[in-house]
């Protein structure tokens, strides 16, 4: 989105953005939020009763088959053999 | 880098990969702009898994040939719109008690630094501002968004947006030179 073809900024304004932007990217991003979200994704599936679903994203998150249902037990709350059970 | 437009058709078929490519090209925006808005990290962390939450749930209704910024940028704002109206309504009295409570004791040093620091001056001088004119602030100088773009995320009039822009910009204006001795010239860039 590019904003100065269509409102060109003054001086201050420009000053007073790099003032602000200059603020807020001291803050730093929080991490493993990537892998919060996609265990969450996962988490979500299941709680929509779409195990296999579920089962499949945590398959894609993690390639190795013994990865895939620690995640899905992990994301869901469940023991490992009764992931493995249900799926 | 793969590009949004092939990264949500991705996601549309399932592919938890895309989304996540997604979340790592925008979780910067999403997040700085909840923490401009709440000035709450964890809120924030929080909000920003919200935003992608949504975004899976609702994947099939995103148009793949249309940006996905304002979407993403409506969806942070309402979030943290919701976030700071509720907690000024239930948490503000309990902060406003302490405040009274503890209004005389004195400042220990590290306090008196605290206070001193002039982030946390910018911090409150954000913080000032009404959430209205915060929101529009916040994607004007931080998102360098044009007022007609900042209309159509927050489905305003633009002279709204305008109105809500000069009395902000005046505001935290008086409230950085009242504040403290910052000089908003000598602040170099480094946004990246």
């Amino acid at each position: 989105m590019n904003s100065h073809s269509s409102h060109p900024r003054g001086k201050e304004d420009i000053l007073m953005g790099r003032f602000l932007k200059n603020w807020i990217s001291r803050e730093h991003l929080p991490n493993n939020g990537k892998e919060r979200l996609l265990n969450a994704v996962a988490k979500q599936a299941i709680h929509q009763n779409s195990r296999l679903s579920a089962f499949h994203l945590s398959t894609q998150h993690n390639p190795s088959l013994d990865i895939a249902f620690m995640t899905l037990a992990r994301a869901t709350g469940y023991s490992l053999q009764t992931c493995i059970s249900i799926l | 880098m793969i590009d949004d437009r092939n990264l949500i058709i991705q996601t549309q078929k399932g592919n938890l990969h895309a989304l996540g490519l997604l979340y790592d090209h925008h979780k910067a925006m999403v997040y700085r702009t909840a923490l401009a808005i709440t000035g709450d990290p964890d809120a924030s962390a929080d909000l920003l898994q919200d935003a992608f939450l949504r975004l899976h749930r609702f994947i099939d209704r995103i148009d793949p040939n249309r940006p996905l910024e304002p979407w993403l940028y409506r969806i942070t704002t309402n979030l943290a719109y919701t976030l700071v109206k509720r907690r000024n309504r239930w948490i503000k009295p309990f902060e406003d008690i302490a405040e009274w409570l503890s209004n005389g004791k004195r400042q220990s040093p590290d306090q008196q630094a605290e206070d001193n620091d002039e982030w946390l001056i910018v911090k409150k001088a954000i913080a000032s501002l009404s959430v209205e004119q915060r929101i529009v602030v916040v994607l004007f100088y931080i998102n360098d968004l044009s007022i007609l773009e900042i209309s159509d995320i927050l489905m305003i009039p633009v002279g709204t947006v305008k109105s809500r822009l000069y009395y902000g910009r005046q505001a935290l204006k008086q409230y950085i030179d009242s504040e403290g001795e910052i000089n908003i010239r000598e602040v170099h860039y480094e946004f990246t």
